[in-house]
């Protein structure tokens, strides 16, 4: 699990790159010293051959020593020093003992007398020697071949010393950095960590749960932005177990009615009269149910997304002209005033049916809120692209307080009123679906004790 | 026996009181939590039906309120929510049962028989006073060996001193108990009833077990 983390991934990285940074560096670093202290045993080489040929051409090829073989190179850091006359005999010989007729060096002067002078690094004795040699020629005829030779040990120890120094302090650094690298991947993969806590902790049943992180960064906005996808969800299933329990609530109403009418009327024996109440009884809960379900059905299909409009060419003036027959008879029933205001003959494009149930609920809902003397109109007029539908009753009206959820699933203003007149608190969200399916408006506006006026705006066809 | 139907479905209000009140029982009924807390308070029911889906307050609110106010009247919850944490929720606001919606007519009266078997001393459905026995049952009375035929008001007045035997019942009481709040107490109704009781059951004996209390109003004697 640890391994796979993005932290410790994003760790090992950081190591990688460190690590061959360090290992640049270091090179480079361990170059440009070994280089400068060889340069400078050259350096001091070419100065003592410089000194001593000077010393020669001074004392002349004659040149005495010391008896005892020993010379006083003085400041000058050699430790070796040869001579060689143009006949390859060693003239001089000074410094740690070497074998003058070593064939290294032999192979050196040979060598050398044709090119000029020449370094070379050789291991003498089992010891790494830094050797120069240079041609001495001189009007005053001492001629031959100087080899001055310095050993190199003191160089090598500094630069294997400085070499583990190196990499001692890179190991530190990177155990170091691994240290620090994996402190600050946690602490920055803190917020994510709480995310997925909380996520997992997030059911279906308890969404009230939120992120609790707060900072400008990357995290933080992410976190605010699942946490207000968790609040849309949250919305959305509120409203989902609402609605399921709005429509179990309605439903099992009428269902208890009926069970409660027909196991008290089978108690004992009855009058007819009696028994044919309540068969009537349960017949029309039975028929409310009926209209119920239809209705819980045409919502759960439109909240499915998948029913289909048959879209045709629909006249408003027939359709309107024709359900207006249906709703005279009903208006004479109660004792209402039905007016037919001007209907323009507009087409709009849209499922006859689905229109058509549109505004039979809207003149239902009409005739069930206004009182016996009451009047109902309906009205098709153009504007600009729309076709506007206008139904207005002088009934009961509706109290400011309830007109921004009338259109919501089971809202009722008068619970108990409507469903004692067959509402079912479903026809106006079914009308809202349907007009906004058709691309249109509906809008309310009433007065208590005044009445109500519904408009839906749909658009012309363009095919007319 | 009186009891209150709180329940804002009106036509199940309604079903629920015509089947109660053919059962003998007395019955008032609200439409809405407010209401009905408030006749709860001031009326001393035997029980109480309330729905939990109300409007104003739903029935949780009510019994909470009521028990806080130390009514102890049995609480029958009805209601159309069947989820257990519902039903806990109800039995645990105070309620004494829950009866889920759609019920048989049936069961609710043998539910409130037994809520009101639990307030009283008898354990079954049998109430006994010396040699006077009733079947809340069937409804069937009995002095020794002997049938009683009662009317449904005449029951119900003789349930009520059987389940408070040698107990000082008061006219209030009777009034209280076993009419609903449509009954006028001007009338001597209670009177006439306690007449009509004695005549059938002491028939030919010279003592009444229904005896008068002066001042006070009627017991029902153990023998």
């Amino acid at each position: 699990m640890f391994f796979r983390s993005i932290k410790f991934r994003l760790t090992i990285w950081y190591l990688v790159v460190l690590g061959v940074l360090l290992l640049i560096f270091a090179t480079i670093a361990y170059l440009m010293l070994s280089n400068s202290l060889y340069q400078s045993i050259d350096d001091s080489l070419k100065l003592g051959a410089a000194n001593m040929g000077n010393f020669l051409e001074m004392e002349g090829s004659g040149a005495d020593f010391d008896n005892d073989g020993q010379f006083d190179f003085g400041e000058q850091p050699l430790e070796l020093m040869l001579f060689y006359d143009t006949g390859g005999n060693l003239v001089l010989e000074q410094g740690w003992g070497v074998n003058a007729d070593n064939p290294q060096i032999i192979a050196l002067i040979t060598q050398d007398l044709s090119d000029g002078s020449l370094y070379t690094t050789e291991v003498l004795n089992g010891r790494e020697m830094r050797l120069y040699a240079v041609p001495i020629e001189d009007e005053l005829a001492i001629n031959g071949v100087l080899v001055v030779g310095r050993s190199t040990a003191e160089v090598k120890d500094v630069l294997e010393n400085f070499g583990y120094i190196l990499l001692f302090t890179s190991l530190a650094m990177i155990v170091l950095a691994g240290g620090c690298g994996l402190f600050l991947a946690n602490r920055a993969f803190k917020p994510v960590e709480k995310i997925s806590r909380t996520a997992r902790e997030i059911e279906e049943t308890d969404l009230s749960k939120r992120i609790d992180v707060h900072s400008e960064d990357e995290l933080g906005r992410l976190a605010s932005t699942l946490n207000q996808m968790i609040s849309r969800l949250e919305r959305a299933f509120g409203r989902q177990r609402q609605f399921t329990a709005d429509a179990s609530h309605e439903l099992r109403t009428p269902l208890a009615i009926i069970q409660a009418e027909s196991t008290l009327s089978l108690r004992k024996e009855r009058k007819e009269s009696d028994y044919r109440k309540s068969l009537e009884l349960i017949s029309r809960e039975t028929a409310h149910m009926a209209t119920l379900i239809d209705k819980l059905l045409f919502l759960a299909r439109a909240d499915s997304g998948k029913e289909q409009l048959n879209l045709e060419v629909v006249n408003l003036k027939s359709l309107i002209t024709d359900l207006a027959s249906e709703i005279e008879v009903l208006c004479r029933d109660k004792g209402l005033k039905f007016k037919i205001g001007p209907l323009e003959n507009l087409d709009v494009e849209g499922d006859k049916v689905e229109l058509r149930q549109l505004f039979s609920n809207l003149l239902d809902n009409a005739v069930r809120y206004t009182p016996r003397g009451g009047t109902i109109s309906v009205s098709v007029e153009r504007q600009k692209d729309t076709a506007v539908i206008v139904i207005t009753d002088s009934g009961i009206g509706i109290p400011e307080e309830h007109i921004g959820h009338i259109f919501e699933r089971f809202y009722r203003v008068d619970k108990a009123r409507s469903r004692a007149d067959g509402g079912t608190g479903l026809g106006l969200s079914i009308c809202q679906h349907i007009t906004k399916k058709h691309g249109g408006r509906i809008e309310v506006e009433s007065q208590v004790g005044k009445g109500s006026t519904f408009s839906v705006s749909l658009p012309l066809s363009q095919k007319s | 026996m009186r009891i209150l139907v709180v329940e804002d479905e009106r036509r199940l209000c309604n079903i629920i009181k015509r089947g109660l009140i053919e059962e003998g029982y007395a019955v008032d009924s609200a439409y809405d939590g407010e209401d009905g807390g408030y006749l709860a308070e001031s009326t001393p029911y035997d029980l109480i039906i309330l729905d939990i889906m109300l409007p104003k307050k739903d029935g949780i609110e009510v019994c909470q309120e009521l028990r806080k106010k130390k009514v102890n009247i049995p609480i029958l919850m009805l209601t159309a929510r069947d989820t257990v944490e519902d039903r806990i929720k109800g039995l645990d606001a105070g309620a004494d049962d829950y009866l889920v919606k759609p019920f048989a007519f049936n069961e609710l009266l043998a539910r409130i028989r037994a809520l009101l078997r639990r307030e009283g001393r008898s354990k079954t459905p049998r109430l006994q006073v010396g040699d006077l026995i009733m079947d809340t049952l069937t409804r069937e009375v009995w002095y020794g060996e002997r049938n009683i035929e009662l009317t449904s008001k005449e029951y119900v007045v003789l349930e009520y001193f059987m389940r408070h035997p040698n107990m000082v019942i008061t006219r209030t009481m009777l009034e209280e108990h076993a009419w609903d709040y449509d009954f006028d107490s001007v009338s001597n109704l209670i009177d006439v009833y306690i007449r009509r009781l004695r005549r059938k059951i002491d028939e030919n004996s010279k003592t009444s077990l229904i005896q008068t209390v002066r001042g006070a109003g009627y017991r029902l004697r153990e023998s």
